[in-house]
């Protein structure tokens, strides 16, 4: 076997490249969404295998792609699973409407294990250069980060928030592996703050906006919230759109400061330099396009927000990295991951 | 014999090295540009076959060989998997945009209701018992409080409306209980619990004291939704299309959700309407057949509507008859009128 290592290596920077199409893509979304209605659900397993294998195949850091090593099996099992819970559940919650409450506060304890299992089982299911990536953080943590934390802040007015949510950003990415090294955090709690700040201020400029046209068009219309609830409908849809919005102009900054203070020690660093502005604009139109198709356009504002952070993402890989050893070899349960999206809880790593 | 250049990664390990794969019946051997042996054999599988991306072959040592055609093929004469196949078919796309919303609205339409009106037979008779008595617990609690009527004035609704019921045709399949209940967030309200509890509160029995046979419409109409078992009915149905959309959409985020949910409580809600306009036709037809006009029930109907916000909330309630769980009081009235 040829394993000579080039003996002078330079470390190697270079854009994520994203090649999924969005015609291409819509035509997997689609023909899946049919086959697991016919199948009466069962094949949805297939269909998010390869959905996922389709996004990851086609993301590619430094010439190599990633690659999805969850088998449908798993994910149906933890699919099947997660819906006899789910059954079981709701048919004693509406028989004995106290059960529901306990659920409820059950699920609170649930959550956290259910969120980390989640993070464990798709971490351990992607790989990089035939090297899995992990996740190490434990129980007691998701619950501090993930439940008392945000709790607490609320008896500060939620003043405390953008630190809580540092401190939960920082709790999984520094308890991510890969090839059993973890990565690196070094966030700061004002930038936290700072993009809490815009955020506001996005929602305060469209608030503004909002009353501005209301009043220029208020004459036209007969009536008012009191004697007319359809008139809420558009005050639900400018609620959903500022929403949007205004977590868009706060992705955008978080996400640079994570990607631009994180590192993986000794193998890779991150830069990320997206565009609030352009972040902000595309979210407005894929918002916009998904209403308008009613939801046909899905697949394509997918690929569109893949291919633009992609763009602004730049990975500097360290000659170390060619000669990593994986030690990730385990499996995980697919349930908990599951059963997380069923409950919708599910947790977003971009 | 084939050959196909790519790159081979090695095993549990982050090393790569550009490769090309021959590929005979034979066997498989996968060589440096050199042409040294990197792998050799015939225990290997091939990954996912997807659209615009090359297929990948994993040698059974957990190395793998990437091709750097996503056309290549171990067997050039050999298609696509049939999944690519569909996912790339033209006129399967075409199909599936066509009949993906036709299938979730036969679902959510047909499917499901028939699905709840086969399960609910099958529920055992004491769990819908305790979903009554569990319910109507949970709301002593929270909105209903204890009754101000005195003991004879319920005692004598109660008789009134039960010797209705015995005096009918046909025998009603299911033992009703009557409660009286003080409401104040609820005004002048009626409403029946799957097993058979109905419940009228002080606000409406005393709105409508002097009118008695509105009074029975209204019991009627409640009796009506026991009959046929429209609460649990609705109950079977909600989980099971909450499970069914759960389960189909399962990667769906933000805005996606919202319409999804949207088109579901909208469909919820013209299932509630229709099984009110049933409840509606159970009352008039039994006023009928018990010698009343079906004015008792317009009385009601009129009563409870000006109660609750008059002129104004009738014409709001033509705008609203999309997202409503009743029928508009102005159209109930009409059809009542219909069967005088």
């Amino acid at each position: 076997m040829d394993n000579t290592i080039p003996a002078v290596s330079k470390a190697r920077s270079g854009r994520i490249n994203f090649s999924g199409q969005g015609g291409e893509f819509f035509g997997i979304w689609i023909v899946n969404i049919l086959l697991s209605i016919v199948t009466l659900g069962i094949y949805s397993a297939w269909a998010k295998v390869r959905t996922t294998q389709y996004f990851y195949g086609h993301t590619k850091v430094d010439g190599h792609a990633f690659r999805y090593l969850a088998t449908p099996m798993q994910i149906l099992k933890g699919r099947l699973l997660a819906i006899l819970v789910f059954l079981v559940v709701s048919v004693l919650s509406n028989l004995f409407p106290l059960f529901a409450i306990f659920a409820a506060v059950a699920l609170l304890f649930v959550m956290p294990w259910l969120l980390i299992m989640g993070l464990r089982f798709n971490l351990r299911m992607t790989s990089y250069r035939n090297i899995r990536f992990g996740f190490n953080g434990s129980y007691g943590e998701a619950m501090l980060y993930f439940m008392l934390l945000p709790f607490l802040s609320l008896f500060t007015l939620y003043l405390a928030l953008p630190y809580a949510m540092k401190k939960l950003d920082q709790f999984v990415f520094s308890n991510i592996t890969y090839g059993g090294k973890s990565f690196v955090v070094n966030t700061e709690t004002g930038t936290y703050y700072q993009a809490v700040f815009m955020a506001i201020l996005v929602t305060l400029g469209l608030a503004a906006i909002g009353f501005m046209l209301s009043y220029a068009i208020s004459p036209l219309i007969e009536g008012d919230i009191k004697t007319n609830p359809l008139l809420m409908l558009p005050l639900f849809a400018a609620y959903f759109v500022v929403f949007t919005l205004a977590g868009a102009v706060y992705q955008a900054i978080i996400r640079n400061h994570l990607f631009n203070s994180t590192e993986l020690p000794e193998l890779a660093n991150f830069k990320s330099d997206v565009p609030t502005g352009k972040l902000f604009v595309v979210s407005l139109t894929n918002l916009l396009a998904i209403v308008c198709s009613l939801g046909l356009a899905y697949p394509w504002t997918t690929i569109r927000m893949s291919r633009l952070l992609a763009e602004h993402t730049e990975v500097t890989v360290q000659p170390a990295l060619d000669l990593m050893r994986d030690q990730l070899a385990a499996e995980s349960s697919a349930f908990a991951e599951d059963a997380a999206g069923l409950y919708d809880a599910d947790f977003s790593l971009t | 014999m084939q050959s196909i250049p790519g790159t081979y990664y090695l095993a549990a390990s982050s090393q790569s090295c550009a490769a090309v794969l021959h590929y005979s019946t034979e066997s498989l051997s996968i060589l440096d540009p050199a042409g040294a042996v990197l792998w050799q054999g015939n225990d290997f599988t091939t990954g996912a076959d997807l659209p615009g991306l090359p297929l990948e072959v994993r040698l059974v040592d957990g190395s793998y060989f990437l091709p750097d055609d996503p056309k290549a093929r171990l067997n050039q004469f050999q298609k696509a998997g049939l999944a690519t196949r569909l996912e790339q078919h033209k006129t399967i796309i075409v199909l599936s945009v066509l009949l993906v919303p036709v299938l979730l609205w036969w679902i959510s339409m047909v499917g499901i209701p028939k699905m709840a009106v086969a399960i609910v037979p099958w529920v055992p008779p004491t769990a819908i018992a305790a979903v009554d008595q569990q319910t109507l617990l949970m709301l002593d609690k929270t909105m209903l409080n204890p009754s101000e009527l005195t003991a004879d004035t319920q005692q004598y609704w109660r008789e009134q409306w039960l010797q209705a019921l015995t005096s009918l045709p046909q025998q009603q399949q299911r033992v009703i209980d009557i409660q009286f209940r003080q409401a104040k967030h609820l005004g002048p309200n009626a409403f029946a619990l799957p097993a058979g509890t109905v419940v009228f509160t002080d606000e409406l029995v005393s709105l409508l004291k002097d009118k008695p046979d509105a009074l029975l419409a209204v019991f009627l109409h409640e009796v009506g939704h026991v009959q046929h078992q429209h609460g649990m009915t609705l109950l079977v149905q909600s989980t099971a299309t909450s499970l069914v959309f759960a389960m189909l959409f399962t990667d769906l985020e933000g805005i996606t959700e919202v319409l999804l949910g949207t088109g579901s409580s909208l469909l919820q809600a013209s299932f509630s309407r229709q099984m009110e306009s049933q409840a509606d036709d159970f009352a008039t037809d039994h006023l009928k057949a018990l010698g009343k006009s079906s004015s008792g029930f317009i009385d009601a109907m009129q009563a409870i509507s000006s109660a609750s916000g008059g002129k104004n909330a009738e014409e709001l309630e033509q705008w609203m008859q999309y997202l409503s769980s009743h029928p508009s009081s102005v159209e109930r009235i009409e059809k009542a009128k219909t069967k005088q």
